[in-house]
Parts: structure tokens; C-alpha cells; sequence
């Protein structure tokens, strides 16, 4: 009668760990056989079992009230029809503001040149330019990005302050005024974001194929803070922003390698990928994406800035670079015309 | 689609609370990224997928959002110090025995959530997937991964989940 010989090749870590769960016969009998294994599968056995008992223990036990879960669910700002891509609740524009800029730097990583051994390189926004990107998957990239660095986020939520004095305090910056507001405007509500810091860490560990020479490289994304006024219109929504400037400086390694890298990741699409390596004076140039359904966006001048127009069938916005800040202001209800008089008093 | 919307929204509410609530620690916030991963489903094609796609999707976006809720609230081993002395009762000496277990479980959850916070995001997540009751397939799925890599994340994450939390206790870190 033939009998079975135990495997002799060890199992991976892997196998091991995946048959304390579930009982692989071919690990069963290499164990009885290989007290090294023997000894690796009791320590993976008790680093299970010391998991299973601490994680069960962070549950609360509370019912959820799925009832109460469903009246308070948050619904579309206009009920059947599309939502605007800048727009959101007057709390959310602000962090749908920020939020963009930090996923413009996340995609577009920026480059430059390392000057020396420990160099420090910056990237500051000086212009905007648009990039398409699909809506079903607007956070792809951001996603993506844990995937092969290690993320951590220095900030705070926006919040209701009482007035641009109590903006300022928050956002580190005094915000412009507006001294052509339309007629019908009536304030409704100011938000303000304090600056934060996004720092990436590139790790092998996380991405196996990240070149030897991006291991440890750093990024600091400052993001800016930001004020966000809210005013009521006679039919309409008017919205104007106001950002500080964007700042991100890379540590240990080479810039232009890492923004390769990271365009040529699977997380970036292509289409992305390829808008964001066509712009050439990309160290000072901040991409603003725009959903590829977007009804149009064209560039304007606000002020004797360069800016761009960007419509679509909720509203539109004007957003531009003033040299110093980034500015916005979208409505709804409101035409294009309206939006560029609004936009060119702001400091004025 | 709304009916197919306010069907899983019924469904797996609950279950997207309770995993994030894993994450966490904060009910209160765990319900916000439940709404907020649902809402985004509502105008998500996948909706329109079979229900084991939908629940795949709901974990991988509900754990994620979880963790981007995390590393924005975290500042560092001080700051969990400071909520998680913020969240302790304080003691009645009536009460001091149940009041003192209480506090031991709570000190004993956030030396958890910091052993847990110190793992690679991967590594977090298998852990609180298959702990939470997931099998290696749904845990590939949900995280994007093949099933073969199930095993070698949760050897490497139990591994390092164990030395974290006997560290921070021994340093007293929690």
C-alpha cells in the first residue's frame, strides 16, 4: 500500500497562516514532520488568537437604528438632477475645495531636481491648467496612493466661523473682499479650513516594484488654508473661495523619478496620466480636474490673471491665481457674465 | 435604481457601521462614514451589480474611508492619549469596581486602536476584515488583492499587531 510522504518543502508564510484557518492536508503533514514549521505555525497560531480577542473587544455592542440611519441619509442638493462638481452643502464646498487641490498634488506629483544630497525641492502653484478625469472614480488616484506610500494627514475639519475676522483667524490668511456682490446677495454662511501638512513616505514594503532609490523618499504637501462664503440669491447659490498658497517639498530623492513613478502607477488613468505629463512648466502649474462630462471650461482673465471658466449643467465657476492665492467663485442661478464681473471685484 | 438603492442601504447599513466603528472606536463617527460610503454607492454603477460586488465595494470604501478618517483625526500617539482620557469616566467611589472595569476596557481598546494605527494600511485592514468574520476570498476582493496574499498579510500584520500592543502597554504608551 503506497503511503504519503509528507511534503518536504516548507510552506510559505502565507500557506501557514491560511491553514490555521482552514486545514490544508499537505501543510498538516509537513508540520508533523518539520518542527521548524512546527514552531512557526504555533507562533502564527497565537499572534491569531491574541488578535482575534483584542480586535473582538473594540466592539461597543450598540444596536444601529437603520430606520433612524435612512431618514437622516444626505440627499442631492437638487433632487433629479446631476450634482455639480464644485457643489455640495455650504460646509462641503470647502472641503470639496481643498480636497481638490490635495488630489491635484497627489496625481501630479511635482518634480524638480535634487541640488544636492539632502535637498529640499519645492512646487508652488503659480498657474492653473485643466486635466479631465472620470467621475466614477474621483478619488482613484488618492486611493491609489496608499498603495505604495505611507500617508499621514496633519489637519482639521472646516468649520462655521462668525465672520472673515474669525475666517482669517482660522485660515492663516485674510481673506479678499468682494466689492461687486450682486444686489440680491445675502451672506449665509462663512467656512474656513486651517492650513494642514499631507506627508507621504515611499516604502518597498508597500509598493514591491518602487525603484530602490524612491525607498524613504518623502513628500510634504502643505495645503493651504481656505475661506469659503456662502451667499443666498434670488433662485440661486453663490459661492466665493479663497486659498492660500500651495506648497509641497520633497526630501530624498530624485523628483522627476518619483512623478514618473507614480504616473506610471495603475491607480493613474492613463488619460490622466497623460494630460498631467503634457504640462510643461509643471513646478508651478496646478492642475484643476474637471469631470470629462463637464459641459465646457475655457480660460478667461480675471483682474489681468489668467483663470478658467468651468460650466456644467448645475452652475458654473471661475477660478484663477492671482499670484499670490487661488481664488474661486461658482453659483447656481447664476450666469457666466455675472460670475466674471463678481470675480473681477474681488479686491477691488 | 432607488428601490435597489433603499435595499442595500437596509442591508448593509449596519454592517458598514459596525466594521468602521472597528476602526475607529467612535460610533458617532463610524455612522458618518456608513452615510457617506452609502451615499456614495447611491450614485455608484456598481449599485447595479450583484449583491456580492455591492458588499465588496461597500467594505473596501467604508474601510478606507475609515482609515483617511483616522490618519486625519491622529496626531501622533499624543493626541489618541489625550481622547482616549477625554472618553474615561471618572470615578464614583460608589461605583468605583464597575467604573474601574470600565475604565480597563477602554484603556485596554485604545492600546488596540494604537497597535492597529501603527500597522501598513494593508496589513490593518486584513486584520480587521478577517477578524470581523470575512473569508480570504471576500477579504481579496474587498481589498483588491489576490487570495494567495490573504495569508501573508494577516502572518505579517498579527505579528506586528502583537509586538505593537505588548510594547505600548509594557511603555505604557496607551
Amino acid at each position: 500500500m503506497a503511503s504519503t510522504r509528507p511534503d518536504l518543502t516548507c510552506p510559505d508564510e502565507g500557506r501557514l497562516r491560511a491553514h490555521v484557518d482552514v486545514t490544508d492536508d499537505t501543510v498538516s503533514a509537513h508540520v508533523e514532520a518539520c518542527a521548524a514549521c512546527a514552531a512557526r505555525l504555533d507562533d502564527l497560531r497565537a499572534s491569531a488568537r491574541f488578535a482575534a480577542r483584542a480586535i473582538a473587544g473594540l466592539d461597543h455592542g450598540a444596536p444601529v437604528d437603520v430606520d433612524a440611519a435612512w431618514a437622516a441619509r444626505p440627499r442631492p442638493v437638487t433632487a433629479g438632477t446631476s450634482r455639480a462638481w464644485w457643489s455640495g452643502t455650504t460646509t462641503g464646498i470647502a472641503a470639496a475645495f481643498v480636497a481638490l487641490l490635495v488630489a491635484a498634488l497627489m496625481v501630479v506629483t511635482p518634480t524638480g531636481r535634487q541640488a544636492a544630497a539632502d535637498f529640499l525641492s519645492q512646487f508652488r502653484a503659480e498657474r492653473l491648467a485643466v486635466v479631465t478625469f472620470d467621475p466614477d472614480e474621483p478619488s482613484a488616484a488618492m486611493e491609489g496612493i496608499d498603495e505604495i506610500a505611507e500617508v499621514e494627514v496633519d489637519d482639521e475639519p472646516p468649520s462655521a466661523v462668525a465672520d472673515l475676522d474669525e475666517a482669517a483667524d482660522v485660515a492663516g490668511f485674510a481673506p479678499t473682499a468682494v466689492s461687486a456682490l450682486p444686489d440680491d446677495a445675502r451672506a449665509d454662511q462663512v467656512v474656513a479650513s486651517p492650513p494642514s501638512t499631507v506627508r507621504l513616505t515611499f516604502r518597498s514594503d508597500l509598493a514591491p516594484d518602487l525603484p530602490e532609490d524612491l525607498d524613504g523618499a518623502k513628500l510634504m504637501v502643505q495645503v493651504p488654508g481656505s475661506v469659503v462664503t456662502t451667499y443666498a440669491l434670488d433662485g440661486g447659490q453663490l459661492f466665493v473661495a479663497e486659498s492660500d498658497q500651495l506648497v509641497v517639498e520633497a526630501q530624498g530623492a530624485d523628483l522627476a523619478d518619483i512623478r514618473t513613478y507614480v504616473l506610471s502607477r495603475p491607480e493613474v488613468p492613463p488619460s490622466l496620466a497623460r494630460q498631467l505629463l503634457a504640462i510643461d512648466d509643471w513646478t508651478a502649474t496646478l492642475p484643476v480636474p474637471v469631470p470629462v462630462d463637464s459641459d465646457a471650461w475655457r480660460e478667461t482673465t480675471i483682474a489681468g490673471h489668467p483663470g478658467l471658466v468651468i460650466t456644467d449643467t448645475m452652475g458654473s465657476g471661475v477660478l484663477w491665481h492671482d499670484g499670490e492665492r487661488i481664488h474661486a467663485v461658482a453659483g447656481t442661478g447664476v450666469d457666466v457674465d455675472r460670475l466674471t464681473r463678481i470675480a473681477d471685484s474681488v479686491g477691488g | 435604481m432607488a428601490d435597489r438603492f433603499a435595499e442595500v442601504f437596509r442591508l448593509r447599513y449596519a454592517e458598514v457601521v459596525r466594521l468602521a466603528d472597528r476602526i475607529l472606536g467612535d460610533r458617532a463617527e463610524a455612522e458618518d462614514v456608513a452615510q457617506e460610503t452609502l451615499s456614495k454607492l447611491a450614485e455608484h454603477e456598481v449599485l447595479a451589480r450583484p449583491d456580492d460586488e455591492v458588499r465588496a465595494w461597500l467594505r473596501r470604501v467604508g474601510v478606507n474611508a475609515s482609515f483617511n478618517r483616522l490618519r486625519g483625526r491622529r496626531r501622533g500617539s499624543d493626541r489618541m492619549r489625550r481622547s482616549a482620557a477625554a472618553d474615561r469616566p471618572l470615578l464614583q467611589p460608589d461605583t468605583a469596581g464597575p467604573q474601574l472595569a470600565q475604565m480597563v476596557r477602554a484603556e485596554e481598546r485604545d492600546a488596540v486602536r494604537a497597535a492597529l494605527a501603527r500597522l501598513p494600511e494593508r496589513q490593518r485592514a486584513c486584520l480587521l476584515l478577517r477578524h470581523s468574520g470575512y473569508h480570504y476570498a471576500e477579504i481579496a476582493r474587498a481589498l483588491g488583492i489576490a487570495e494567495g496574499s490573504v495569508g501573508v498579510l494577516l502572518a505579517r500584520g498579527e505579528r506586528a499587531f502583537r509586538s505593537h500592543y505588548e510594547q505600548g502597554t509594557t511603555n505604557g504608551i496607551d
